[in-house]
């Protein structure tokens, strides 16, 4: 690199990411979706999503009722919003929460090995071994159905696939003559794993918690479809197509509307975590 | 000061081979403070294992490693900041030892940070001299790795080394993997230093015209043991045992060095380091082997006081 390139930033990442439209879109969509989250959660959606006005049940979008109404007279856009902030908040809490167990562990059983290291994958694989859902359900079936109830079963259902993303990359790292190099140095454990290792392994985990919000999300509205997730009255986009299901053939809206909302958010935060993967991996970078 | 290795052993067992692998078979060396010692062999010879055993990256598995009387490496494991300074590591590969994360400032300031060793406020300063001192300009201390030529790196991995303020550097092939035109700029450097900051080197490299260069005295190992080992003009003007013979061939320059009358005398690969021939672990490539020879492993004997070789064909 010539001499006249000027000191790069750690934010090089950014600049890239913002070069590439469909992350730029992905990004888009993810804040439409959470600014409608949070204006719901502040209570300003323009009508209250429990409000029952049985006069107006199944009315199709309108100036008053911009996605249509239910069965109840509830007005969609309002539930939907909501369900979509009930979505987004199980979503955060489960990767956060599996983002956090799985990197630590995968981190610490990937460096020192031996024993620890063994019981981990094997712990993982044993989750592994499940489909997701069904033991989302199992899970959820044992805990309950409040929102952190929820979280907590996707949580341990994606805690494996942090373990996984974490480990693999350092043990390559924890290779490198780079980490080696501080260990003469003489320079504590903690601080090559913070300092040197984690900064090294950060992307895949980073691109890992994007694609894992999709799927979260997804997990979170199939329980509540199932009527695992979100009990009745409060809305979720899960059970909202549940319960539209009987009313499609004649109130479209009901099921198209909270369809569409888990549809812009999946592929919004999937186009974000392919925009993050090339942003984050400087080969990919280099070639664009 | 003095560094003393005394009959090291260091064996891996590869599990899935059932089989234990004599990386180094009873080594022993020592180095004066200041000097030069330089080690050569072959791939495999167990030079590189050597220079993990004197920075503390692994333990011997039989010997002991002193430097003026004090255990070695014993600082990783047990924790010890003091040990750790003594001895740093320079790496053969300037494109793997540098945290790709971090600038080089940060990098070399961390050292300082770390083991204290400048006021809080003196750290940029410091960094700066360090850098200066390698022949990097100070504007480049917010650079990244990969922002720099690779000989550029390789300064900067030296630099972070003295940063530790070590005794006794080991420079695994520091410039095998730089641009010959930029291998001399650092060879000199390295001397330069080695001057300035009254240091003691282990210079490690598979090619001995880089190690004439810069040592004082010549170890060559093959297959984990000491063949031959003496003052630089004396290994390389007279070499004894056959595998220094051939390795002194090797160099272009060297072609005809006197009291060689074979040629290609390297004939057949290294013997696998995990089924070692019995005897001398060279009788199989070795143009004067006698049946003796796979017999009994030799000794490093005394040619005269500065001059050993583990040869008894030769001393007859």
């Amino acid at each position: 690199m010539s001499k006249e390139t000027k000191a790069a930033s750690s934010k090089d990442w950014v600049h890239y990411y913002f070069k590439s439209t469909s992350g730029v879109i992905g990004l888009i969509l993810v804040l439409i979706m959470v600014t409608l989250s949070i204006i719901s959660a502040l209570n300003l959606a323009p009508i209250d999503p429990l409000e029952q006005n049985p006069v107006d049940a199944l009315k199709g979008p309108s100036g008053t009722y911009w996605f249509g109404t239910d069965q109840f007279g509830r007005d969609i856009f309002s539930r939907s919003i909501d369900g979509m902030s009930r979505s987004l908040s199980v979503a955060l809490l489960s990767v956060g929460i599996a983002a956090l167990v799985g990197v630590f562990l995968g981190v610490i059983g990937g460096f020192f090995g031996g024993w620890l290291d063994g019981l981990v994958v094997r712990a993982s694989d044993v989750i592994f071994a499940f489909p997701a859902i069904l033991l989302a359900l199992a899970i959820v079936n044992s805990l309950g159905n409040s929102w952190i109830d929820t979280s907590i079963a996707i949580a341990i259902v994606y805690t494996p696939i942090f373990i996984r993303v974490a480990r693999g990359p350092v043990l390559t790292v924890k290779e490198m003559d780079y980490v080696k190099s501080v260990r003469v140095l003489g320079f504590s454990t903690p601080r090559i794993l913070i300092r040197h290792v984690m900064p090294n392994v950060l992307a895949p985990i980073v691109v890992q918690i994007a694609l894992s919000l999709s799927w979260a999300i997804l997990t979170e509205s199939g329980l509540s479809f199932l009527g695992l997730g979100t009990q009745p009255p409060d809305a979720s986009l899960g059970l909202m197509v549940s319960e539209a299901q009987p009313l499609a053939a004649f109130a479209w809206w009901s099921l198209f509307f909270p369809s569409l909302f888990i549809t812009v958010v999946v592929v919004g935060l999937n186009l974000v975590g392919d925009g993050l993967r090339d942003a984050l991996d400087p080969a990919r970078r280099s070639s664009g | 000061m003095t560094l003393t290795i005394r009959d090291v052993t260091k064996k891996y067992s590869i599990k899935s081979r059932k089989t234990v692998v004599n990386a180094l078979n009873g080594v022993s060396l020592t180095v004066e403070k200041g000097k030069t010692l330089g080690i050569v062999g072959e791939s495999g010879c167990g030079k590189s294992t050597l220079a993990r055993l004197i920075v503390g990256l692994e333990q011997p598995t039989e010997g002991s490693l002193n430097w003026s009387g004090a255990p070695l490496g014993q600082g990783v494991r047990n924790g010890l900041r003091s040990h750790h300074t003594k001895t740093q590591l320079v790496f053969q590969d300037p494109y793997s030892s540098l945290n790709p994360r971090q600038t080089i400032g940060a990098c070399i300031a961390e050292v300082i940070k770390t083991h204290k060793l400048r006021a809080e406020d003196q750290v940029n300063a410091r960094v700066i001299e360090l850098l200066s001192v390698v022949g990097i300009a100070e504007d480049m201390q917010n650079r990244f790795p990969h922002q720099l030529s690779g000989g550029q790196r390789q300064r900067v991995a030296i630099a972070r080394a003295l940063a530790a303020e070590p005794d006794l550097l080991v420079l695994d092939e520091p410039v095998s993997a730089l641009d010959v035109s930029v291998r001399a700029d650092v060879m000199n450097l390295l001397v330069d230093l080695k001057n300035q900051f009254n240091l003691t080197y282990i210079f490690i490299s598979h090619d001995l015209s880089m190690v004439r260069h810069i040592s004082d005295d010549i170890a060559v190992m093959y297959l984990g043991r000491v063949v031959e080992y003496g003052s630089w003009s004396e290994v390389l003007s007279s070499p004894k045992h056959p595998y220094t013979k051939a390795l002194i061939q090797s160099i272009p320059e060297h072609t005809t060095v006197r009291g060689i009358d074979f040629e290609n005398v390297l004939e057949g690969e290294v013997p696998d380091p995990a089924n070692l021939p019995k005897g001398c672990a060279f009788n199989q490539r070795c143009p004067i082997a006698v049946p003796a020879c796979a017999e009994k492993v030799p000794e490093l004997l005394e040619l005269t006081s500065h001059h050993l070789v583990a040869c008894p064909e030769v001393l007859k």
